[in-house]
C-alpha cells in the first residue's frame, strides 16, 4: 500500500471500500463483487504455487529421498545448515553474494533514476523515443547471450575491448580470468541491461507530476537543476522508496545464471556465490534437502531484512511496504 | 486435368492434409486430395519400410532367437529419457526396433519420454507414486541402485538367472557383474554393454597439418608432445597450441598416474592396485602441474581455457586456428572436421608420462555406468519384462539395436554386416544420426553394443581415431564404476563440496602462476587433509572391496 505524502499532496491507491455500521464481508463481496473477482486469480495463484509448497519446507530438515517420500524421509535436524555454516566456504559464500548485491544496488538502483530524471528534461520526443527504445531492448536478451557477448568482447586474444586496449599500446587484460575485475563486469554490464527497463517506471511516475509546479518553480526563478532537485525527485519518491525496499528484500539472492557463467576456478574467490556453491553441490546427487536448507536460510535472511528496513522506512517517511 | 478452386478451399484442404499426414502413426498408403498440396514436410514414416511391402523372410533374418513371449499381447508401460533425435520422431514406439521386437515378442512396450535429460524427471517419477512398469534410459546404474535399494525396484538376480542371454554374458565377463551389483548384493538394473572397441569414444587428437608444418610426428612421450607445441607456437606465434577441454586440462595430469578430474573427466579418485588413492594431493599430481604451469607460462596453453564452457565457444577456438592440438570425444573431432576441413585432425595414444602410463581415464570400461534400464517394484508383468531385457543381449538382440532390419538398413556380404545407403548416404544426417532417430535407442538405455557398429558408422579419419583411441591398455589406474550405499553418499557428499571447490581453484591458480608450487601446494594439500578426505578414501576403498569380490 502506498500511502499519502501530505507535502507532495501526490496521489495514492485508495479502495474505494465505504465501511458503514453494517459493514463485513458479506455486504462489500456483494457491493464490490468485481474487484474480488479480479483478485480472486492471484489469490489461487498464490496460494496453490507459494503457500501450500511452502510445507515442502520441511524437507531442510530431513534426508529427503524422493521414493519414500516427503512425509517418510528420516529426520536429521540442523544436520544441513551446520554442514553449510561450517563449510570453509561459509564467510566467503556470505561475503561475495552481499558485496556484489549492495554493489549491483548502489550502481544499479540511481542509474535507471538518473536516466529517466534526464530523458525527462529531453524537449525533443522522437528523440527521447529513441533513447528509449535503445536503452531498453538489452533487457530482452536472454542471460545466455548477454554473457555469450560478455565473454567474447571481454576475451584476452580476440574481444574488442582487449584489441582497443592493445591499440592504445597497454597488455591485454584477462577480465574474466582476474578475480578483482569479476564484480566490475558484473554490475556494469547489469546496468547496461537493465538501466532503460527500470527507467521506465520512473518515468511514468515523473509524469504524474503536476506540471504546474514545475511552472510556478520557474516563476519563482528556479533553475533546471532546482526543478530536478525539488520538484522531479520528491515527486518520485514514494516510488523510489518502494522499489528499493523491494530490492533490499532480494540482498541474499542474487540471480544465479550470470554468475555461473561467468565465473570459473580462477574467479571463485570473489565470483562464487551462495547459489552457484548449492548448484555444484546439487550436481553431485541432486540434493534437494541441501538445496532446501540453504534456500530457507537466504528467505529467512532477507525476511528479517526487509522487516528492518520496512520499518526503518515508516518511522521516517511513512512510505513503507506495510 | 485441371480443378478450379477457391483459395478458401486449398487451404483448408492443404491443413487437413497436413493435419491428417501428422497424426498417422502408420504409413499413409492413400495421397491426400490430388488438388492440395501438403503444407508441411512429409511425415517421418515414409523412410522406415512399410510394412505391406517387406518381404517377411527378408526382414527377420538374423532375428531368430526373438521369439514370442506371450500367446496373448501384453502390454507395458514405460518410461525413458528424450529419444535422442535431430528429426522430429519422439518416441522410441515409432523406431524399427520397437516395432520388430513387439511383432514378434508379442510385448508392447508403451513408451513415455520424459520432456528433458538429467535425473530430474526419473527422481520426479519417484515422488509421484506412480510407478510405470520398466524405466530405462540414460539413468545411471547407481541411481538404480539408490533407489532399488529403498525399494523401487525389483532385485533382477533371480530373473537373470532363469534367462540365458545376459548370464551368458556376465559368464563371459565376470566384472560386469561387480560393476552393476548394489552394495546390498542385487542388481537393479540391465547395463548398456560395451564390446571392446566400443569403450573408448573420447581421446588425443591433434592437427596433422601443424605438424607437416614443422616437420614433426606424432609425440610419443610428453617431452616429445612438449616439443610439439613449442614448434607449432614457433610457427606462429599468434596460436596458444594446447587446448583446454570442457575448461580442464586434466587429460595432461593424467599421464603422470593420478586420477584428476574436470567436467565429463573421470574422477579424482583412482587405483594402484587394490588401493584407491586421491589424486591431488599426490606428489605426482604436484609435478603434472608443474609441467602444466611451464606450459602456460611459456604461452603453449590456451589462456581462455577455463571460461570456454560453452563448446561453441571451444570449437572456435579450434577454427580460429588459435589451438590445435588437444582432446575430446568423436563427436567433437567429427563436428570440427566437418567445421573446417582444411583442419587434419588425426587422433594419437596418449603421450607417455615421466612413468609410462599413458592414460585417459574418462572412457567406459565394460559397461557405460551412465545408462540402464530396470523392473519397478510394481511392475506388471515381471518374468515377461525380464525376458524382453534379456533378449537385448542375445545376437539376434544386438544385431536389431546396432544394425536393424536385414535388407533395409544393413546387409550380410562374406559374414560382414554392412549398413546399406539409406543409413550411410542420409542427406540430412550422418549415419550415426540415423541410427539413433529412425532405428533403434542407441545410447540410451540397457543393450548390447557390438564393436563392428562403430567402424562401420564412424567412417574416415575418425573412426581410425577411435580404433586407435580403444587399443589397450588405455587405462590402468581408472576406477570401475562403484555403488554407494546411502550414508556413503551422504559423507561423499558432505566431504567432497568443499573440497572440489577447493581443488578447482587452486589448480587453476598452479597453472596460470597466481598461486606458488612451492609454498601453496602443501598448503592446499594440509588443507583436504583437514576438510577429511580421509574419510571419503575410506568410502571409496569400502566399495571398491565390495566390488573386488563381487566379480
Amino acid at each position: 500500500m502506498i500511502g499519502t505524502d501530505a507535502r507532495s499532496g501526490q496521489g495514492t491507491v485508495e479502495l474505494p471500500l465505504k465501511r458503514g455500521r453494517h459493514s463485513g464481508w458479506g455486504k462489500a463481496l456483494r457491493r464490490h463483487y468485481w474487484l474480488y473477482l479480479m483478485v480472486l486469480p492471484t489469490v489461487v495463484y498464490f496460494t496453490l504455487f507459494a503457500y501450500l509448497p511452502m510445507g515442502g519446507v520441511v524437507i531442510a530438515f530431513k534426508r529427503f529421498n524422493p521414493f519414500v517420500g516427503i512425509l517418510k524421509s528420516p529426520w536429521v535436524g540442523f544436520a544441513h545448515f551446520t554442514r553449510f555454516f561450517s563449510s570453509i566456504y561459509f564467510g566467503r559464500l556470505v561475503r561475495n553474494t552481499v558485496v556484489l548485491n549492495l554493489y549491483n544496488l548502489a550502481v544499479g538502483f540511481p542509474a535507471p533514476i538518473i536516466l529517466a530524471l534526464l530523458l525527462n528534461e529531453v524537449k525533443r520526443p522522437w528523440f527521447k523515443r529513441l533513447v528509449q527504445s535503445i536503452t531498453y531492448l538489452p533487457y530482452f536478451i536472454s542471460t545466455v547471450v548477454i554473457t555469450g557477448i560478455i565473454i567474447n568482447f571481454l576475451s584476452p586474444t580476440v574481444g574488442v575491448v582487449n584489441q582497443i586496449i592493445r591499440a592504445l599500446g597497454a597488455e591485454p587484460i584477462e577480465f574474466l580470468n582476474q578475480p578483482q575485475w569479476f564484480r566490475h563486469v558484473y554490475v556494469w554490464t547489469d546496468v547496461w541491461q537493465f538501466v532503460g527497463w527500470g527507467s521506465i517506471i520512473y518515468l511514468a511516475a515523473l509524469s504524474g507530476i503536476d506540471p504546474t509546479l514545475y511552472e510556478s518553480a520557474e516563476i519563482d526563478g528556479a533553475g533546471r537543476l532546482a526543478k530536478v532537485w525539488h520538484i522531479s525527485l520528491p515527486g518520485i519518491l514514494p516510488t523510489i522508496m518502494v522499489i528499493l525496499l523491494l530490492s533490499l528484500g532480494y540482498m541474499l539472492s542474487i540471480g544465479f545464471e550470470k554468475v555461473f557463467l561467468l565465473y570459473n576456478p580462477n574467479t571463485y574467490v570473489t565470483a562464487d556465490v551462495i547459489s552457484t556453491y548449492v548448484f555444484r553441490t546439487g550436481l553431485q546427487g541432486a540434493q534437494y534437502d541441501f538445496g532446501t536448507a540453504v534456500g530457507l536460510f537466504n528467505s529467512v535472511v532477507n525476511l528479517i531484512l526487509l522487516a528492518t528496513f520496512n520499518g526503518i522506512a515508516r518511522r521516517l517517511r511513512q512510505e513503507s511496504l506495510w | 486435368m485441371s480443378v478450379k478452386i477457391s483459395r478458401r478451399q486449398f487451404v483448408t484442404t492443404g491443413a487437413a492434409a497436413a493435419v491428417l499426414a501428422a497424426c498417422a502413426k502408420q504409413p499413409v498408403t492413400e495421397a491426400p486430395p490430388a488438388t492440395a498440396v501438403p503444407a508441411t514436410e512429409p511425415p517421418v514414416e515414409a523412410t522406415l519400410v512399410p510394412e505391406a511391402e517387406a518381404t517377411q523372410d527378408l526382414s527377420n533374418t538374423n532375428l531368430e532367437q526373438i521369439v514370442r513371449l506371450s500367446e496373448q499381447k501384453i502390454t507395458l508401460k514405460a518410461f525413458s529419457c528424450p529419444v535422442y533425435t535431430t528429426t522430429d520422431v519422439t518416441s522410441f514406439n515409432e523406431q524399427l526396433f520397437d516395432k520388430k521386437m513387439e511383432e514378434l515378442t508379442n510385448v508392447h512396450m508403451q513408451w513415455e519420454h520424459a520432456a528433458e535429460y538429467g535425473d530430474a524427471p526419473f527422481e520426479l517419477k519417484m515422488a509421484s507414486g506412480d510407478l510405470p512398469d520398466v524405466i530405462a534410459g540414460v539413468y545411471s546404474i547407481s541411481l538404480f541402485a539408490k533407489y532399488g535399494q529403498k525399494g523401487a525396484f525389483e532385485p533382477l538376480n533371480d530373473y537373470i538367472a532363469a534367462n540365458q542371454y545376459f548370464s551368458t554374458v556376465l559368464q563371459n565377463d565376470p566384472i560386469v557383474k561387480a560393476m552393476i551389483t548394489a552394495p546390498d548384493g542385487n542388481i537393479y538394473a540391465y547395463p548398456r554393454y560395451l564390446e571392446v572397441g566400443q569403450r573408448a569414444f573420447g581421446g588425443f587428437f591433434l592437427r596433422q597439418d601443424w605438424l607437416d608444418e614443422v616437420g614433426m610426428d606424432i609425440p610419443q612421450t610428453i617431452d616429445e608432445y612438449y616439443e610439439v607445441l613449442k614448434a607449432c607456437k614457433q610457427a606462429n606465434p599468434e596460436r596458444y597450441p594446447l587446448a583446454g577441454y570442457s575448461t580442464s586440462l586434466g587429460f595432461i595430469i593424467w599421464q603422470w598416474g593420478v586420477g584428476s578430474r574436470g567436467p565429463n573427466q573421470g574422477s579424482d579418485f583412482y587405483h594402484d592396485g587394490d588401493q584407491i588413492l586421491y589424486g591431488p594431493i599426490q606428489p605426482q599430481f604436484r609435478e603434472a602441474l608443474v609441467f602444466l604451469n611451464k606450459l602456460f607460462q611459456e604461452g603453449l596453453v590456451d589462456p581462455e581455457y577455463a571460461t570456454l564452457s560453452d563448446y561453441a565457444a571451444a570449437y572456435k577456438r579450434w577454427t580460429d586456428g588459435i589451438v590445435g592440438i588437444g582432446y575430446g570425444w568423436a563427436d567433437d573431432f567429427a563436428a570440427l572436421m566437418k567445421a573446417d576441413p582444411s583442419m587434419q585432425l588425426v587422433g594419437h595414444r596418449a603421450p607417455k608420462g615421466p612413468y609410462g602410463h599413458q592414460e585417459v581415464l574418462s572412457n567406459h570400461m565394460n559397461i557405460d555406468p551412465t545408462n540402464g534400464g530396470g523392473l519397478t517394484i510394481t511392475c506388471s508383468n515381471k518374468e515377461i519384462a525380464a525376458k524382453y531385457f534379456d533378449l537385448y543381449y542375445s545376437r539376434s538382440g544386438a544385431i536389431l539395436m546396432n544394425f536393424g532390419i536385414y535388407g533395409d538398413t544393413y546387409v550380410e556380404e562374406n559374414g560382414e554386416l554392412k549398413y546399406t545407403d539409406k543409413v550411410l548416404n542420409d542427406p540430412k544426417l550422418v549415419p550415426m544420426e540415423y541410427m539413433w532417430n529412425y532405428v533403434s535407442p542407441t545410447w540410451i538405455g540397457p543393450m548390447y553394443m557390438m564393436t563392428a557398429q562403430e567402424r562401420g558408422l564412424y567412417t574416415g579419419k575418425v573412426g581410425e581415431a577411435q580404433i586407435l583411441w580403444d587399443e589397450e591398455p588405455w587405462q590402468t589406474i581408472q576406477m570401475p564404476p562403484l555403488t554407494f550405499t546411502d550414508d556413503e553418499n551422504a559423507v561423499i557428499q558432505e566431504v567432497m563440496t568443499d573440497i572440489n571447490t577447493l581443488v578447482d581453484e587452486n589448480i587453476a591458480g598452479f597453472i596460470n602462476g597466481t598461486k606458488s608450487l612451492d609454498t601453496d601446494f602443501q598448503a592446499m594439500v594440509d588443507t583436504i587433509r583437514s576438510l577429511g578426505i580421509d574419510r571419503v578414501t575410506g568410502v571409496y576403498q569400502d566399495a571398491y572391496d565390495r566390488f573386488l569380490s563381487a566379480m
